[in-house]
């Protein structure tokens, strides 16, 4: 768009200076021209005055291109630079020495119009039109003296009289004229053949001596002198050359006199011309300045337009070369560059979505695997964290990554982490057991530091495997349990009947022993504490004979309120705050054994409370709706840290009468569920059960 | 950025007539129409009036180099209605011509309206009064016109011919040109 009105403004230029030069040539013509040459008025006034419009607008031009290159300098427009150098060294190249040839010229025609006006020149002119004019009053004394003399015969009026008169003197005719201005009487010497035109009387005092007849054969001078109440008047055929000289010296006279009042006017005209040839020669350099600037600011421009969209990653980009010469050679380079580039870019993006490719690869098997791998670099700072590693030490990938890892990890895995990042470039890969306490859960982790090592065998840094191991050794606590609760129940089980048989046949064998105390209550102590042994023992059976969950489609709500009411009436003052969720959908799980977890969860909170205080049981779907959660928060005491690692281990109870398999139990049952169970801190600061089932 | 470039243009060409304009009315403000006598006799009005200041050193320069000069005087007279505007009822535009002869050293003025022959006047003076000046100027106006007229007039400069077409050039032109005001004054038929 800028180019077109560039391009405009360019032609509009040219024409201006064009018609300006056949202007101004016409001009020179017309003023050097003494005759032939003739212009309307009214063209003149139009060459002349379109001349000085079209020099205004040449220089508005020029001044507005000034200006714009001043404030394309001050915004640091790329290009305006060189334009500027360029255009200083042009008018530098055309200013001084056309200054010079201006300065020269002005004082030449000064001199020379001065030495046209010079003294003498113009005193001779005055001189002969003195002559001239002497000549005149000569002719006037000469009539006036004549009239005088023959004042008398004049009054007469006599005709024949006049004309003697007249024959017998050097005058040509008389004439008398009425104080009313009409001629009386015209006498003409006999010799002169011409008509005498008759003179326009005025009322004055003394009348000019006047030519009365100008043709170029004959000139006739007349004075009129005032007598009394008539005019007389007395004239001559005049000497035809003396006169036609005098008339030619008065023209050249007027003439000069006029050149003279012109003379500075003619002399700013010259001084106009020579300054408006000066100023067509500055502003073409000044024009063509520009527009040699342009032709190596605007590939130069194209070329840097071109680099800011390559370098915004069009390479579909070609540039045209207007010209063969090495701006050319520059623009063809320029695309051959842009040419390889692409397909440099081709190639790397080809490469980068291999790349990516793979990194999505290796990413999603990172964030499927149940692993947590987070690497760190050389310094310490952390570089990449997968979700299990997110999930294990329970925090956000996000969060930690540009981080130093000691700010961010846990103690005493930072301090694992540091003998192994300072090992430099020995290769280390060692599975290390550790348990850590990360948000008050207490996890047992596997280990593995590996570093890691560039092509050169520099350390870059090292990662970490860290397998959560917690569930495997509570699965592997419980099956070692299960086993022994079996052993227990077989190798117990069987010496408790002979035991109990031997005490009921002593007890009936020695009746009358039965009366001393001591040995009824030896026999009743080992026949019922056989009992308690026997019902501990059955309780391990079942815990290790533990049934494989029937699952079947069920309401959970159903289970909780088919069990939660005989426990309002068997703990009258605990108050049960109910609040299941409406949306909560049916589950595939085992009623009675669901049943039986509540039950144990129940019991458990009501013997932590002593049997009084705030049970509430909490429904609700979790985590995309593919979990249902069910808390129990009851009001009690609360678990200790110590304690919650082993809590759902068999035989540990926080109770003196507990058996200590009811959360063991419930943990298997929740287990089989597929599902899991946590403890967490209830608000009143009691246990929290947190039981969560798949859907 | 176009409006911006339009009201640069507008203000240089402004700028450009304005000079013209001023230079013309600087050098024309000095002359005036003085000694304005208007004669009623019935139907018949003669007006007189002189211009003053109508010889700037310039003009009286020019005619004493020999160069013809014209001066204009424009006589216009105006019934005055009341509820429209007023009628011209006479335009009249007299010429006088002046030319300077330095050989005889005399003054060539013709005043059509007395007569169209010149008449020689040796006075630098008297030419001067008389070509700036309209004496006993006769309007004979139709009989049976009445009520209220204004009678306008104002001299002026007719083009100047100079040597080189100079006369062209409004420079030089307008630092010799002159133009009255209106003169006007109320009569009744």
């Amino acid at each position: 768009m800028e180019k077109e009105q560039r391009k405009k403004e360019f032609k509009i230029i040219i024409a201006i200076v064009i018609l300006l030069t056949v202007l101004s040539i016409i001009e020179f013509k017309f003023f050097t021209s003494s005759s032939g040459f003739k212009l309307n008025s009214a063209l003149v006034f139009f060459i002349m005055n379109l001349n000085l419009i079209l020099l205004l607008l040449l220089i508005f031009l020029i001044l507005r291109n000034l200006v714009k290159l001043y404030y394309e300098r001050k915004t640091e427009i790329p290009g305006s630079k060189i334009k500027t150098r360029l255009l200083m060294a042009f008018i530098l190249i055309t200013v001084i020495p056309n200054a010079l040839l201006f300065i020269s010229s002005v004082n030449f025609i000064n001199s020379s119009i001065a030495y046209w006006f010079n003294a003498p020149v113009e005193q001779a002119l005055k001189n002969s039109m003195e002559a001239g004019h002497e000549y005149y009053k000569y002719i006037e004394k000469n009539h006036t003296y004549f009239i005088n003399q023959n004042l008398k015969i004049f009054k007469k009026s006599n005709p024949q009289e006049l004309k003697n008169l007249i024959n017998s003197s050097p005058f040509d005719f008389v004439e008398i004229y009425s104080k009313e201005g009409k001629r009386l009487n015209l006498v003409i010497k006999d010799k002169l053949e011409t008509e005498i035109p008759e003179s326009r009387i005025q009322n004055i005092e003394k009348f000019p001596t006047t030519i009365a007849k100008d043709s170029d054969t004959l000139k006739l001078i007349k004075t009129i002198v005032k007598k009394n109440d008539s005019y007389i008047c007395a004239g001559v055929a005049a000497d035809l050359e003396i006169l036609t000289k005098f008339e030619k010296i008065s023209e050249g006279y007027d003439e000069y006199q006029q050149i003279k009042l012109m003379k500075n006017s003619v002399k700013a005209t010259y001084i106009l011309a020579l300054f408006l040839v000066s100023f067509l020669v500055l502003f073409s350099a000044v024009w063509f300045a520009f527009y040699f600037s342009k032709t190596i600011t605007d590939p130069i421009m194209d070329l840097v337009n071109a680099t800011k969209i390559i370098s915004k990653g069009n390479l579909d980009l070609k540039l045209k070369p207007k010209t063969d010469d090495e701006i050319g050679t520059l623009v063809n380079a320029f695309n051959e560059m842009t040419l390889k580039l692409k397909s440099a870019k081709i190639t790397v993006q080809k490469q980068n979505e291999e790349f990516a490719k793979r990194t999505r690869y290796i990413e999603t098997i990172l964030r499927n695997i149940s692993t947590g791998v987070v690497a760190i670099d050389s310094n310490g700072i952390i570089t990449a964290a997968n979700m299990a590693f997110e999930n294990i030490f329970k925090t956000d990938h996000r969060l930690i990554t540009g981080k130093y890892y000691k700010d961010v990890l846990p103690q005493k895995y930072c301090e694992l982490a540091q003998r192994y990042i300072n090992q430099g470039n020995k290769v280390i890969e060692e599975e290390i057991p550790v348990q850590l306490e990360i948000e008050n859960d207490t996890k047992n982790l596997l280990l593995r530091f590996s570093s890691l090592h560039d092509e050169h065998g520099k350390n870059i840094g090292a990662v970490t495997v860290s397998e959560d191991v917690t569930e495997l050794e509570k699965a592997q606590r419980m099956a070692a349990w299960r086993e022994v609760a079996r052993q227990i129940a077989h190798e117990v089980k069987n010496p408790l009947t002979p035991i109990s048989l031997a005490a009921q046949r002593l007890q009936r064998k020695f009746p009358q022993l039965l009366e001393d105390n001591i040995f009824n209550e030896c026999t009743k102590t080992i026949i019922e504490h056989v009992g308690i042994m026997r019902s501990l023992v059955n309780e391990f059976a079942s815990y290790a004979r533990f049934p494989s969950p029937q699952r079947i489609l069920s309401d959970f709500k159903d289970v909780l309120n088919s069990t939660i009411p005989l426990y309002m009436e068997k703990y009258p003052e605990i108050e049960f705050n109910i609040k299941t969720s409406e949306k909560l959908p049916k589950i595939f799980m085992d009623k009675r054994q669901i049943s039986q977890a509540i039950i144990n969860l129940v019991e458990n909170a009501a013997a932590a409370m002593d049997g009084k205080g705030t049970l509430e049981i909490e429904t609700e779907l979790k985590k995309n709706k593919k979990l249902v959660s069910i808390k129990f928060s009851d009001s009690g005491p609360g678990v200790t840290k110590d304690k919650r690692t082993r809590l759902f281990e068999p035989y540990f109870s926080t109770k003196k009468s507990g058996t200590g398999l009811g959360l063991t139990i419930v943990n298997s049952i929740i287990t089989a569920h597929g599902g899991t169970i946590t403890l967490d801190e209830s608000q009143t600061g009691g246990a929290c059960f947190i039981v969560e089932l798949p859907v | 950025m176009k409006t911006m470039k339009k009201i640069i243009l507008l203000n240089i060409i402004i700028f450009i007539f304005s000079l013209i304009s001023a230079s013309a009315y600087a050098s024309g403000e000095k002359a005036k129409i003085t000694n304005f006598i208007i004669n009623k006799n019935k139907n018949t009005i003669s007006l007189s009036f002189s211009t003053e200041n109508a010889f700037s050193p310039e003009i009286s320069d020019l005619i004493q180099s020999g160069i013809p000069v014209s001066f204009s005087f424009d006589i216009q007279i105006e019934k005055i209605r009341d509820y429209l505007p007023d009628k011209t009822i006479y335009e009249k535009e007299i010429i006088h011509k002046i030319k300077y002869s330095n050989l005889t050293k005399n003054f060539f003025i013709i005043k059509p309206y007395i007569s169209e022959e010149s008449y020689i006047i040796n006075s630098k003076k008297r030419a001067q009064s008389e070509m700036s000046s309209i004496t006993d100027f006769k309007i004979d106006l139709p009989h049976n016109l009445k009520g209220k007229f204004t009678i306008y007039a104002r001299a002026r400069l007719q083009e100047i011919t100079l040597p080189f077409y100079m006369h062209k050039v409004f420079f030089f032109l307008s630092a010799w040109d002159f133009k009255t005001d209106w003169i006007e004054q109320e009569i009744e038929l």
